[in-house]
C-alpha cells in the first residue's frame, strides 16, 4: 500500500518531523517492558519475605504460649479436679491478661472441659480434636488450626498434658489462640503494601484466618481453587494467579511448622495492579510527554514553513502571474540572497526589468491619443443628461449611459437605427425637416425648439417631455448632430402640482371670500389676492397702498383699523378686527381683517394678513340675536300664560273639593233622614232604593276625591333628592299588612334600590303599584309580590311583579288612563286612578311607565325614572 | 244649670240641617247658635250688630267654623278671633267639606284647634259628630275666664 503524502509543502513538512519522534515512542515502550519484568521479579521476593515473617511471628507466639502452657499445668488448682471453680476464675484472669488468647481451659483424660476461662453452659468435650489426641499419645504440645468448639471463632489452638506424679497423664490444658487478633498485631508491626491479602488455610482449604474480610471468608472450604490446589502441591513457593477473591496477585506460600506435623499454610497475595502501578504511570507521563513535543515540533514545521518557504515561493508565484497577464511592471520584491530561492527570485526580476524596458516605448506613442479619447468617453458617461449623437444620415452613432436610462434602450439596440427610433411618430417628419434645416444654418450649437418643449418617445412607447440642446461638428467632411437631452417629466410634473394648489387656493379663497395681502412698512405699498380685491369692488391689477386701503372705512371703524396698523407698524403687534366697510360701489360689508406684522431685527418691514367678507356670517348672527330675544320674551310670555292656568286649575281644584262634595252629603244626608224617619211608609224596596242612592254619592266623592289627588300630583312642585325606594318599600307592605292581618303575601324587596326624585310622589308611585299588586293577588292562594331593578340600555328600569289577576295585553294601552279599569268594582274595588297617578309621577321625573301581564297569571309593572337614550320599549 | 253653647257657621243650609240633626241623634242638647256667613260669626262674637248687647259670659265652648262662607270666609274669622285679647283662646274646630293642603296649612296656622272634614257618609258623619261633642263638651277642658258651666250630654 502506498503511502499517502500531503500535496502541500507545508503538510510535508510536517509530516517529516512527526516520522522523528516515532524512536522515542519504541524506546519509552521498551523502557516500560523492561522495568516490569524487575518488578515482577522483586514482588515474588517480596511476597516471599512476607510470607516468612508472618510464620516466624506465628512461630514465635506459639513458643510464648508453650512457654504459659508449661507453667500453668504446674498450678495445683489446674491439676485437682475438685478444685475447678477456681480454676475456672484463674484462666479468666490469665485470659484477661492476654489479648491473643481466646480461651483458656483444662480438660479430664475423657477428654471433658474440667474448667475454662470462656464458661460454657453445656458440657463440652475436645477429645475428638487432633491436637488433644496428639498431645495425650505424645505427653507433648500439640496444635492445631481449628474453629473454636466454646468460642466458635478461628483459633490456633494448643494443647499441653498434665502428667502426675506418677507419670500418668491425668489431663491436659489448651490455650486457644484468636487468630484474627494475631493477624491485627501482625499488620500494626508489618506494613503491607495496599491490596494484600493474609490467607492461612489448612490442606483441606478451609479457610482459617484471612486478612482482610475475615468475617466474609473464615469457615469457608475452597479445596478445587487454583490458589489451593498449588500451595497443597508446591507446600512452597510462589505464584502469579488469580486469588480466592478473583483478583490478579502475586501469591507467596509456605507451611507453617507448629507441632511435627503440618496442617497449616499461610499465603501472601499482593495484587499485580498495586505492584505494576509505578510502572504504568512513569509509562503513561513518557507518552504525554512525548504527545506534548510531537505537536509542538508539527506546530512550529506549520508556522516556520510560512515564514521561510511559503511566503517567498507565493511571491514568485505572483509575480510570474502578473506577468503572465501583461504586466511588465510585475517582480518578486524578495532578497536576492544566495539561496536557491534568493536565485530563482534575481533570475525572475531579471528577465521582468528587460521585457518592461522594451515595452515602455511603445506605450508611450498610444498614452496621448488614449488619454484624449478616455476624457470624451468619460464625460459621455458621466454625463447626467441624455447625450445622443446623428450622422448627416439622422442615424444614432453615439448612445450614452443617461440615454439608455431615459430612453429605456440599451445602446446597441439604437446605434445605427434612424433617430425616428426615439421620438413619437406624428413628430418624426417635423423634426427631420427641423434637423436639415439646422444642418444648413451657420450656428454651431443653439437650443434646439427654443425653449418649445421637445417630446421624446421611450422603448415602451412612453413619451415624455424634453429640453434639448443641439449641437453640430463637421468631422471627415460629414455633419454630425449631438443633442444633449433632459428628461423634464419630474420638472413638468412639480409645475402641474403647483398650478393645480394656486387654483385650489383661489378657488376655495373665492369659496370662503377670503384672501390675503401684504404691505410695505416703508413704502406703504402692498399687493392683494384676487379675492381681497373682489371684496372691495376693486379691479385685482389696481395698484393698492395703505392709504387706498383705509378710505373703504369710515367712522368707529376707520379709528379701529388705523389704530391696530399704527400699533402693528410701531409695535409689532399683531392685530384681528371685525369691522364694518363700505366697498368701492358703494356696497356695505362686514369684514374680518387679520394683520401680523414681519420684523427684520428691530423694524417691522411689512405687515401681512388675511381678509375675509363675513357680512353674511354676521347677518345670521344678528338674525339669531333676534330670534333668541324672540324666543326669551316668547317663554316669557308662556310662562306668564302657564302660571295663569295653574292658577285657574288650583282655585278650580278648590273650588271643587268645597262645592262638589257638599250636595252629595245633602244626598246621601237625607237619604239616611228619609230611611230613619219614614221608614214605616218607604218600605223595603225604597229603603233599597235610598241605599242605592247614598252608596252613588259615596262613590261619587270618591271619585271627585281621587280627581283631586291626580291633579294635585300634577300640580305640586316638584324636588330633587335621594330617595331609598326598598325602605319605601318596606314600610308601604308593613302598613298593608298593619291595614289588613288576615292577609299574607310572599314579598320581595330587592335592598339598596335608590332614586333621585321627589320623595313624596315617588311615595305615591310606589304605594300605587304595591297597593294594586296586594289588591289584585287577594284572590291567590300564594301570593307572591316582587319590587327590584335591572339595567337596559344604561337605564334602570323598575318593576313591582305580582302574580296576581294579571291582565290581557289587549287592554295593556287603557292601563295607565285615568278612570280606566279592567275589573268590576265587585271583583276589585277601585276608581281606576291608581295607574294614572303612576304615569304622571313617573312622566313629571322623566321616565316612562309600560306593563306586562297575562289575564289570570300576574302583571308586571315596569318604570323608569330618568329619561332613556334610546327609546326601545322592552 | 246653665249647659255651654256651640256656635255653628255654616252657610249650606242642608249642612246645617244635617249637623243639627247629627247633634241631635247623639243627644247633645246644647244650645247651638247658627251663623250663615263670617259677618254673622263675628258680630256674634264680638257682640255686635244683631247681637249688640249679648250676655259676655255667655261665650260657646266649642266653634264649628266651616271654611268657605260668604262675605267674609273662615279663615278670615279665625284670624280676626285669634287677634282678640278675649277670644282668642276660645276653641275652633274647622269642620268643612275639603282637605286641600293649604286649607289644613292655613287654618292650623291661624290658630284652629282641629280640623275635621265632613264625610260624605252621613252614618261616618254622625259617629264624627259624636265624638266632636264627647270631646270638646266633655272631656275638654276650656279655658279659662269663658263661663263657668261644664257641657253636658243626655236628655
Amino acid at each position: 500500500m502506498a503511502i499517502v503524502l500531503p500535496a502541500g509543502l507545508r503538510g510535508r513538512l510536517v509530516a517529516l518531523v512527526l516520522l522523528a519522534v516515532v524512536p522515542a515512542f519504541g524506546l519509552i515502550v521498551y523502557n516500560a517492558v523492561e522495568q516490569r519484568t524487575a518488578v515482577a521479579l522483586n514482588a515474588r521476593n517480596d511476597t516471599l519475605a512476607l510470607a516468612q515473617l508472618v510464620a516466624a511471628e506465628q512461630g514465635r507466639i506459639i513458643a510464648s504460649t508453650h512457654q504459659q502452657l508449661r507453667s500453668l499445668t504446674q498450678l495445683p488448682i489446674v491439676r485437682r479436679p475438685a478444685w475447678h471453680e477456681l480454676c475456672a476464675q484463674t484462666l479468666a484472669q490469665v485470659l484477661k491478661q492476654h489479648a491473643q488468647y481466646i480461651n483458656v481451659g483444662v480438660i479430664d483424660p475423657s477428654g471433658d472441659v474440667r474448667c475454662s476461662a470462656v464458661p460454657s453452659n453445656q458440657r463440652v468435650n475436645l477429645g475428638d480434636r487432633p491436637y488433644i489426641r496428639r498431645t495425650f499419645e505424645t505427653r507433648d504440645f500439640a496444635s492445631s488450626y481449628q474453629i473454636g468448639r466454646i468460642t466458635g471463632k478461628p483459633t490456633l489452638s494448643i494443647a499441653y498434658p498434665i502428667i502426675d506424679d506418677t507419670g500418668q497423664v491425668e489431663g491436659a490444658v489448651f490455650i486457644a489462640l484468636n487468630l484474627v487478633v494475631l493477624f491485627d498485631d501482625l499488620i500494626r508491626t508489618v506494613s503491607l503494601p495496599e491490596g494484600t491479602t493474609l490467607t492461612i488455610l489448612n490442606s483441606e482449604g478451609a479457610i482459617l484466618a484471612r486478612h482482610p474480610d475475615a468475617p466474609a471468608w473464615v469457615g469457608k472450604s475452597l479445596p478445587e481453587t487454583e490458589l489451593v490446589r498449588t500451595i497443597v502441591a508446591q507446600r512452597e513457593g510462589t505464584a502469579e494467579l488469580a486469588g480466592l477473591d478473583g483478583v490478579e496477585k502475586f501469591y507467596a506460600f509456605l507451611p507453617l511448622r507448629v507441632v511435627p506435623d503440618i496442617n497449616a499454610y499461610i499465603s501472601v497475595g499482593i495484587p499485580r495492579e498495586i505492584m505494576f502501578a509505578p510502572v504504568n504511570s512513569a509509562l503513561a507521563r513518557s507518552l504525554a510527554w512525548l504527545a506534548v513535543i510531537a505537536t509542538l515540533a508539527g506546530a512550529a514545521a506549520w508556522f516556520g514553513a510560512r515564514t521561510l518557504v511559503l511566503r517567498p515561493v507565493s511571491a514568485l508565484m505572483t509575480a510570474v502571474t502578473r506577468l503572465g497577464r501583461g504586466d511588465l511592471s510585475a517582480r518578486t520584491g524578495l532578497a536576492h540572497d544566495s539561496g536557491e530561492l534568493g536565485q530563482l527570485a534575481y533570475r525572475f526580476d531579471e528577465m521582468a526589468d528587460a521585457l518592461e524596458g522594451s515595452q515602455t516605448l511603445l506605450y508611450l506613442t498610444e498614452a496621448e491619443r488614449r488619454i484624449g479619447a478616455a476624457r470624451f468617453e468619460n464625460i459621455v458617461n458621466a454625463a447626467a443628461d441624455a447625450i445622443i449623437s446623428i450622422d448627416a444620415g439622422q442615424r444614432v452613432v453615439l448612445f450614452n449611459p443617461s440615454a439608455e436610462q431615459i430612453f429605456g434602450y440599451r445602446a446597441n439596440e439604437v446605434l445605427g437605427q434612424p433617430l425616428d427610433l426615439l421620438l413619437p411618430v406624428r413628430f418624426c417628419e417635423a423634426h427631420r425637416r427641423h434637423v436639415q434645416g439646422f444642418g444648413h444654418a451657420p450656428e454651431t450649437g443653439r437650443h434646439m425648439g427654443e425653449r418649445e418643449e421637445l417630446t421624446g418617445r421611450r422603448k415602451d412607447g412612453a413619451e415624455f417631455p424634453v429640453e434639448a440642446t443641439i449641437s453640430k461638428v463637421a468631422a471627415d467632411g460629414q455633419s454630425v448632430y449631438t443633442a444633449i437631452l433632459r428628461d423634464i417629466t419630474a420638472r413638468k410634473r412639480a409645475e402641474q402640482a403647483i398650478r393645480e394648489k394656486d387654483r385650489l387656493l383661489t378657488t376655495v379663497g373665492t369659496m370662503a371670500k377670503v384672501g390675503g395681502w401684504e404691505f410695505d412698512a416703508r413704502t406703504r405699498k402692498g399687493i392683494w389676492t384676487e379675492e381681497v380685491a373682489r371684496i372691495h369692488d376693486m379691479d385685482p391689477k389696481d395698484e393698492t397702498t395703505v392709504e387706498i386701503g383705509l378710505r373703504f372705512f369710515q367712522g368707529e371703524s376707520r379709528k379701529k383699523i388705523e389704530a391696530a396698523i399704527k400699533g402693528a407698524m410701531e409695535n409689532a403687534r399683531p392685530y384681528d378686527l371685525e369691522l364694518e366697510m363700505t366697498t368701492a360701489k358703494g356696497n356695505h360689508k362686514w369684514v374680518r381683517t387679520i394683520g401680523q406684522p414681519v420684523k427684520e431685527g428691530d423694524a417691522v418691514v411689512k405687515i401681512w394678513g388675511s381678509f375675509q367678507d363675513i357680512t353674511e356670517r354676521k347677518h345670521a348672527e344678528n338674525q339669531i340675536r333676534q330670534l333668541n330675544m324672540d324666543l326669551e320674551e316668547r317663554v316669557r310670555q308662556r310662562t306668564a300664560e302657564l302660571e295663569v292656568a295653574n292658577k285657574e286649575l288650583e282655585s278650580f281644584s278648590y273650588s271643587v273639593s268645597h262645592d262638589l262634595r257638599a250636595p252629595l252629603r245633602g244626598i246621601d244626608g237625607f237619604s239616611q233622614a228619609l230611611m230613619e224617619d219614614y221608614a214605616d211608609k218607604l218600605g223595603d224596596q225604597g229603603k233599597g232604593y235610598l241605599q242605592r242612592v247614598r252608596a252613588a254619592s259615596q262613590r261619587m266623592a270618591e271619585l271627585i276625591d281621587d280627581m283631586l289627588k291626580l291633579a294635585r300630583v300634577t300640580r305640586a312642585p316638584m324636588q330633587h333628592e335621594p330617595v331609598d325606594l326598598s325602605t319605601l318599600a318596606h314600610s308601604i307592605v308593613a302598613e298593608l299588612q298593619r291595614t289588613q292581618p288576615h292577609r299574607s303575601a310572599d314579598v320581595a324587596i330587592e335592598p339598596g334600590l335608590n332614586a333621585s326624585g321627589d320623595p313624596r310622589l315617588l311615595r305615591v308611585l310606589l304605594d300605587n303599584l304595591l297597593v294594586n299588586a296586594w289588591k289584585f293577588t287577594g284572590k291567590q292562594l300564594h301570593p307572591k309580590i316582587e319590587f327590584g331593578a335591572h339595567h337596559n340600555n344604561g337605564t334602570l328600569v323598575y318593576f313591582v311583579r305580582d302574580n296576581g289577576a294579571g291582565f290581557d295585553m289587549k287592554y295593556a294601552h287603557k292601563l295607565f288612563g285615568a278612570f280606566q279599569r279592567l275589573h268590576t268594582i265587585a271583583e276589585f274595588p277601585g276608581t281606576g286612578i291608581g295607574l294614572a297617578t303612576v304615569q304622571r309621577i313617573v312622566h313629571r321625573h322623566g321616565g316612562r311607565a309600560w306593563a306586562e301581564g297575562t289575564e289570570g297569571h300576574g302583571a308586571t309593572f315596569f318604570f323608569t325614572l330618568s329619561p332613556e337614550p334610546a327609546q326601545t320599549p322592552a | 244649670m246653665h249647659r255651654r253653647s256651640i256656635l255653628l257657621v255654616e252657610d249650606n243650609p242642608d249642612d246645617e240641617a244635617l249637623a243639627l240633626r247629627a247633634l241631635k241623634q247623639n243627644n247633645i242638647i246644647n244650645e247651638v247658635i247658627v251663623a250663615h256667613d263670617g259677618v254673622e260669626a263675628l258680630d256674634y262674637l264680638f257682640r255686635r250688630g244683631a247681637h249688640a248687647g249679648r250676655d259676655a259670659s255667655k261665650q260657646p265652648a266649642v266653634i264649628l267654623l266651616d271654611l268657605k262662607l260668604p262675605k267674609i270666609d273662615g279663615l278670615e274669622v279665625l284670624k280676626l278671633l285669634r287677634a282678640d285679647e278675649h277670644l282668642k283662646l276660645l276653641p275652633v274646630v274647622i269642620l268643612t267639606s275639603s282637605k286641600e293642603e293649604q286649607d289644613l296649612i292655613n287654618g292650623y296656622r291661624l290658630g284652629a284647634n282641629s280640623y275635621i272634614r265632613k264625610p260624605v257618609d252621613f252614618t261616618k258623619f254622625v259617629e264624627a259628630v259624636r265624638q266632636l261633642g264627647v270631646y270638646w263638651l266633655v272631656l275638654n277642658e276650656p279655658p279659662p275666664g269663658n263661663g263657668t258651666q261644664q257641657g253636658k250630654i243626655g236628655n
